[in-house]
């Protein structure tokens, strides 16, 4: 198999399971890229907020310069849902009767823990993330990927597209009955609503099935980490993604390719990895994969 | 005096059949606001959504027949289903 060269990608994610590295591996992975000279975003959706701890340094909700062409940032994803359903909130209260408006924002209110939300608001930062940013780098670097599901959920887009068309078309019958029956019909607000999510799932699809874009499974050592490692290939392959890289991580020897993928391996760290420093030894492996 | 009444006649039937379109016209156009809440809020009649975070964002703008629709849809749903299936 061809040795991988992360140069010909623009947007990385690294995929795993808690605890296997995927903060360390993106920002030593981040760090490599801006030493080549690629101006470089390395975004962390970690609620765990991992990486400032990493770099000792506070990281705010914009980016901000960490190494020379390195700019990293924190996201606050339950602050982002907490925004969002506040304003949906806000939006019921100037339209609803003060007789109904505490009925519909317990509705609202339930979106919080609803299944999937936390995987939704994921997939919204990404996508803001990378329309936002992605003229003003040259590399993005996201230290977690959306899980097997969402992912599937993004990337098989006739199936959600479908959906929202369906959605769409609905709205507009219903809007040109009004007309007819001589309703006057302004803007449509769920009109635009419905649209604005369908380019959120158009570009998310063609984001996570591009050419340009890596998804990388990082595994640790061990047949039950190995075994994890498998299924997260799978469950991101069979949504229509390709993996392109594992990373083998904190193996003290080298193997072949594992999963019949191009693996990188990485080394153990003799520290726990604190600063940017202490990163060196999994940074020197990515810059000989930058071809 | 009878072309009068002929045309008062009509005018009548204008007159009311023109409103009876325009209820059919509104039904309809209500029906498809039912069914729009009925994807969203799935999950009442048991049918997880998903897309639940997602599409709560339409709901201030349909909740004005989000009684309405508890009332009718979702009732006659659940009456439907129940009374094919029994209740649990």
């Amino acid at each position: 198999m061809k040795p991988v060269s992360l140069r010909n990608y623009r947007i990385f994610f690294l995929s795993g399971k808690g605890g296997v590295g995927k903060s360390t591996l993106s920002t030593a992975l981040a760090l490599a890229l801006s030493k080549r000279g690629f101006k470089t975003l390395l975004v962390s959706l970690d609620p765990a907020h991992s990486l400032s701890i990493l770099l000792k340094k506070g990281l705010g909700g914009a980016p901000r310069e960490v190494a020379p062409s390195l700019s990293a940032f924190e996201v606050d994803l339950e602050r982002e849902m907490r925004d969002y359903l506040k304003k949906v909130e806000r939006d019921a209260e100037k339209i609803i009767s003060p007789a109904l408006i505490e009925k519909v924002k317990n509705q609202i209110e339930l979106a919080y823990n609803s299944p999937g939300a936390l995987e939704l608001a994921t997939v919204d930062s990404v996508y803001r993330i990378v329309k936002n940013y992605g003229r003003g780098f040259d590399k993005i670097v996201f230290d977690t990927a959306p899980s097997g599901y969402t992912v599937r959920l993004m990337a098989s887009p006739d199936k959600l597209l479908n959906w929202v068309d369906s959605l769409i078309e609905m709205r507009e019958e219903a809007l040109n009955y009004r007309k007819m029956a001589g309703e006057e019909v302004k803007e449509d607000p769920v009109l635009s609503i419905l649209r604005k999510r369908r380019e959120e799932y158009r570009f998310l699809g063609e984001l996570f099935r591009s050419d340009k874009t890596l998804f990388g499974v990082v595994v640790n050592p061990g047949e039950l980490p190995l075994k994890i490692g498998e299924r997260t290939l799978k469950e991101i392959e069979e949504a229509g993604v390709p993996v392109r890289l594992i990373l083998a991580n904190k193996f003290r020897e080298k193997g072949g390719e594992l999963f019949k993928k191009p693996t990188l391996y990485f080394p153990p760290l003799e520290k726990e990895p604190l600063g940017l420093t202490s990163l060196e030894p999994l940074v020197s492996v990515f810059e000989k994969y930058i071809g | 005096m009878r072309r009068f009444l002929n045309s008062l006649g009509l005018f009548f039937v204008g007159a009311l059949g023109t409103e009876n379109a325009t209820d059919k016209l509104l039904k309809k156009a209500r029906y498809l606001d039912f069914d729009l809440l009925t994807l969203i809020l799935s999950d009442e009649i048991g049918i997880p959504n998903p897309l639940y975070y997602h599409t709560v964002e339409l709901l201030p703008y349909l909740s004005g027949e989000l009684e309405a629709w508890r009332e009718s849809e979702k009732a006659s749903i659940l009456w439907r289903v129940l009374s094919e299936t029994g209740e649990p």
